[in-house]
């Protein structure tokens, strides 16, 4: 709506109540914090159109002043602005009383700068130690984090690191992830303004898990001081997209409800379990390379396989959990999705979503010795996962041309009033990610992909 | 015992946007409706344009969303309107009402 403002035409944006301090979040960063909107009391999706129109009704005249009035100046734009790149250092009295021992913390609390836990004061020794983890210069800068436009530079993103309680070895770790991130396709954007709850996944390959001490063993997921470098690069991101991206809770961040894994994700792969080439192997890296991978996901659901005897009964019992219909099933009908990088005007189609299917040993392993390879096992997904084509297309239908013929996959499109013709869930079997983690048994954590993937190579301090 | 710590928030690139003259009065204009596409964001913007209309009804509209207008950027969630479809939309339409956060 701001690149409205700015081709010089007035805006008025309606805003359901629970996504107010996300539009302002979204406005000041744009650069117009005073943009007009009028406020419903709630949001229409999955609303009856009677209702939607009585909120709407309730707000017509504000809607006209809107378009008709300058709107007031309001607040003032939240962070420093411009292109220096000096960090702010503040001094702060600890001392040995409860609320001494917290006064970091409150600090922190107080400008919003945290996750709400405790963190490790980010002293400039401590900062200074991280950054002995990369081989990087501080003031260099690996994205422009949204929805705040933070540029996120390797100081910023060590000081976050402290803060979360890495140590200098995940330090490269974390560092990889951003650079994900920083590719278009992640769209990521979207990922930190979404009120639907989406989250990176951290998934990493290679020599760097074991010199990072990442678990990729039994609870390599969940709490514990095994799982402490798991948690810490976790969090450390999510640190990084508050504080850098200024994605705050209930602000540039509108999730409805939220979701624990949002406090961080990250696990590596058990590469001597697995009966499989590692994933990084699969997305063109050697072996030895150390890589990570960042997905965007919302869920988890836990596969129970116990029942199952055969490789039959446990990829059935996987792909029972394909079809939630929100999420992505058939939508690559209508053509990839593309993202817009930042200000600028270049759109990024890409390929998504990714589902990771965090596969124990045991249930690679059950289909491993029926002589089944990752790539089998994902092509019997594309191949059984499939979804009706008319609710694939659903209300909206499909875009087509001045002559009816569809602009999307118009090879498909005498299909179109077959009632019973279906298509693959997903595009391709790659977009079943099957990753071999945790202890070996007889469960897997399916994730529900949203948008886009990467894998980049680690760069070691 | 007194600790120096840095700052975790980045600094931020400063964009600033003045805000577009206002219209004198909305008889006569066009006016783009513009949903993102997310659940009911039509029928919001759709129920705007009947109130309008009844009160100034020479008003046009111009709808935009998805992929309403095949040829340009499909503008959703994750396609939001950059500068030069913005640049084209004003050209368009003298004013636009959104639903985008909903």
């Amino acid at each position: 709506m701001v690149a409205l403002e700015k081709a010089g035409i007035p805006v008025v944006g309606i805003v359901a109540r629970s996504f107010v301090r996300a539009w302002q979040s979204c406005v000041d960063g744009w650069g117009q914090p005073s943009t007009t909107f009028v406020t419903i009391p709630h949001a229409t999706t999955g609303q009856q159109a009677d209702f939607i129109c009585k909120m709407v009704d309730e707000q017509v005249d504000a809607i006209i002043q809107g378009l008709t009035t300058l709107p007031a100046a309001v607040g003032t734009a939240i962070g420093t602005r411009g292109s220096g790149q000096t960090t702010e250092l503040f001094t702060v009295e600890l001392d040995a009383t409860p609320m001494g021992l917290d006064a970091v913390n409150h600090f922190l609390a107080e400008r919003d700068w945290s996750d709400g836990l405790p963190v490790i004061p980010p002293t400039p020794a401590a900062v200074e130690q991280m950054l002995r983890g990369t081989k990087r210069s501080p003031q260099d800068v690996l994205m422009v984090m949204e929805p705040g436009f933070g540029l996120a530079t390797v100081e910023k993103i060590a000081i976050n690191a402290v803060m979360a309680g890495c140590r200098p070895e995940h330090f490269p770790v974390l560092l990889a992830a951003i650079d994900c991130l920083a590719q278009p396709q992640m769209n990521h954007r979207d990922m930190q303004v979404s009120g639907h709850t989406e989250a990176p996944l951290i998934l990493v390959n290679g020599p760097i898990a074991q010199k990072a001490g990442i678990n990729y063993g039994t609870s390599a997921m969940g709490p514990g001081v095994v799982n402490s470098a798991n948690t810490a690069i976790g969090r450390a991101l999510r640190l990084c997209l508050i504080n850098i991206g200024y994605c705050k809770a209930g602000a540039g961040d509108p999730n409805f409800i939220g979701l624990p894994t949002k406090f961080g994700m990250c696990i590596a792969e058990h590469e001597e379990m697995s009966p499989w080439p590692p994933y990084h192997m699969d997305r063109g890296f050697k072996r030895d390379d150390s890589a990570v991978t960042v997905v965007v996901v919302t869920g988890p659901t836990d596969i129970i396989d116990s029942a199952s005897r055969t490789p039959k009964d446990t990829l059935n019992n996987l792909a029972s959990m394909m079809f939630y219909r929100n999420a992505g099933a058939g939508g690559w009908i209508r053509g990839w999705q593309s993202a817009q990088v930042g200000h600028s005007n270049k759109r990024v189609s890409y390929q998504g979503p990714y589902h990771p299917v965090i596969l124990s040993p045991s249930r690679a392993v059950i289909l491993a010795e029926a002589g089944m390879s990752k790539q089998d096992a994902q092509a019997w997904l594309h191949r059984h996962c499939r979804i009706s084509l008319q609710a694939a297309l659903g209300t909206r239908g499909i875009p087509k041309d001045d002559s009816g013929r569809w602009l999307s996959h118009p090879e498909l499109q005498h299909l179109a009033d077959d009632p019973s013709a279906t298509i693959p869930a997903l595009e391709s079997p790659e977009q079943y990610l099957l990753f071999v983690s945790g202890g070996s048994t007889h469960y897997a954590h399916f994730f529900y992909g949203t948008y886009g993937m990467a894998t980049v190579p680690v760069e070691e301090g | 015992m007194k600790v120096q710590i840095m700052s975790p928030a980045a600094n931020r690139v400063d964009f600033k946007v003045p805000p577009a003259p206002r219209l004198a009065s909305l008889e006569g204009k066009t006016i783009g409706l513009y949903n993102n596409m997310t659940g009911g964001a039509d029928i919001a913007v759709d129920r705007v344009a009947e109130h309008i209309s009844r009160r100034y009804p020479n008003v046009k509209f111009e709808r935009y969303g998805g992929d309403l207008r095949p040829g340009r950027p499909a503008l959703s969630r994750g396609n939001h309107i950059d500068a030069e479809e913005g640049a084209r939309i004003a050209e368009e339409v003298d004013a636009v009402i959104g639903a985008t956060a909903h």
